[in-house]
């Protein structure tokens, strides 16, 4: 049945097994950060994202009439900032846990809790993507 | 309460254990008369304490034959080999290892003083070295303090309650903990804030605590004044119940025969060598002005 669904699934993207890793190789994944995407680093060290609109009719109508920008802006927080500065592809998520923790003193399981969902946040709207794959990099 | 510094404490519910720095409470549940809690380490071991009230009379064997059978039950289940060893009664303390896809080393023992039977067990994968860790974790293990209070210790936050007082709630968030205790009309908030630097960098302390703590003290008249805890900046915050609240929340006490707490007593400060904002507050009754006393108890560093 499995062999059938691979099959079918290679042709119809959604029924497409996502891949699922364990903890260890999801920490071992080194975030990248889009490189479609635009960002600047203010006096006070927070990061700008800038996100390119969508360029489909519907948008280019609705962003006419409202008159609105060509990409949105998505402010990081300091932390957020000193995060997405790691997300390089050189550093693995274990490797930015391990900074973060040691930079703003959080227990590491703390630590990695947060720097997952923060990670996966990013993830989700495709401001950056995950090499798998390499060392563990400490 | 001191541990090495490469070690750290864990306590739920008064039941401490001295661990390796870089393992800390994965699961915590139950009240005092029966609870559990899981401590991980950053691999694949982890220590696992339970507790539960018994009578007088307990038969210690036939306790730890129950547990073993259950974990026997689920090894089959699994289609897994399961080995166990049970050794003799030493210092009141029964012994015991068991492998199936784990392995353990653990003792359970009956506490006179808390009236408590406490299994505890230390456990990994078959190729981590369990034997070696539980030989010295599971000695550490203090089920009671010697006056009462009853030790909480989690991610870097070591805090005592007074006799009495019983945990009704608590939030264990990624950099916020938050432990409340109560006992009768009296309350005690025990909160521990991370990212102190990130928290504080557009406010001062005042504004930022009384904006956190603004559910509890929006009921009092408060002044505020600032104190030095041993060089860590903080503050004092005193009041006494406001007119309109007392109307409210006074009337309800006063007809279940209660004095109504209406003091307040709290305190905060900022500890820069570990990053963290701490707080005391207690709402209480005249009678029950200990906000010091726990306030001595707290250990940020």
């Amino acid at each position: 049945m499995s062999g059938i669904q691979n099959i079918v699934s290679e042709y119809i993207p959604f029924l497409r097994k996502k891949p699922s890793l364990t903890r260890d190789q999801a920490l071992r994944t080194r975030p990248v950060q889009n490189p479609l995407l635009e960002w600047e680093k203010a006096d006070t060290g927070d990061i700008t994202l800038k996100i390119p609109r969508r360029k489909d009719l519907t948008a280019r109508i609705l962003s006419r009439i409202f008159q609105a920008p060509g990409h949105k802006e998505i402010v990081l927080d300091q932390v957020g900032s000193y995060i997405w500065e790691m997300c390089d592809g050189k550093h693995s998520v274990e490797s930015i846990v391990m900074a973060t923790s040691r930079e703003y003193k959080l227990t590491r399981r703390e630590c990695e809790t947060s720097v997952a969902m923060y990670l996966k946040m990013l993830g989700d709207r495709k401001l950056v993507g995950f090499r798998v794959g390499g060392s563990r990099k400490k | 309460m001191s541990a090495k510094s490469t070690n750290t404490w864990v306590g739920w519910q008064g039941i401490v254990a001295e661990v390796p720095a870089d393992w800390s409470l994965a699961a915590a549940s139950g009240d005092e008369k029966s609870g559990y809690f899981r401590v991980d380490s950053t691999g694949s071991l982890a220590l696992e304490v339970k507790w539960s009230k018994v009578g007088k009379q307990v038969d210690l064997y036939a306790q730890l034959g129950n547990y073993l059978d259950d974990l026997r039950r689920k090894a089959r289940k699994k289609k897994l080999n399961f080995d166990q060893k049970i050794k003799s009664k030493e210092g009141g303390a029964v012994s015991f290892t068991w492998r199936a896809d784990r392995k353990a080393q653990g003792k359970l023992w009956v506490c006179e003083d808390c009236g408590r039977v406490i299994i505890a067990q230390v456990s990994g994968e078959p190729s981590d070295d369990v034997s070696n860790i539980a030989s010295w974790v599971l000695p550490t293990i203090e089920d009671h303090s010697e006056d009462g209070w009853r030790t909480w210790a989690l991610y870097e936050l070591i805090a005592e309650s007074p006799p009495g007082y019983r945990l009704e709630k608590q939030r264990l968030l990624s950099g916020y903990i938050q432990l409340t205790f109560r006992k009768g009309v009296n309350r005690l908030v025990i909160e521990r804030w991370g990212l102190a630097n990130v928290a504080l960098r557009n406010a001062d302390l005042k504004d930022w605590y009384e904006d956190r703590a603004a559910v509890d003290l929006r009921a009092f008249n408060y002044s505020v004044d600032p104190v030095d805890f041993e060089g860590e900046p903080g503050l004092a915050v005193k009041g006494r119940m406001s007119v309109p609240a007392l109307a409210i929340r006074g009337l309800r006490e006063l007809l279940t025969f209660r004095k109504p707490a209406i003091h307040l007593t709290a305190y905060a400060w900022v500890c820069e060598s570990t990053n963290k904002v701490f707080s005391v507050r207690m709402m209480h009754t005249a009678a029950e002005s200990i906000a010091d006393e726990v306030l001595e108890r707290v250990e940020c560093h």
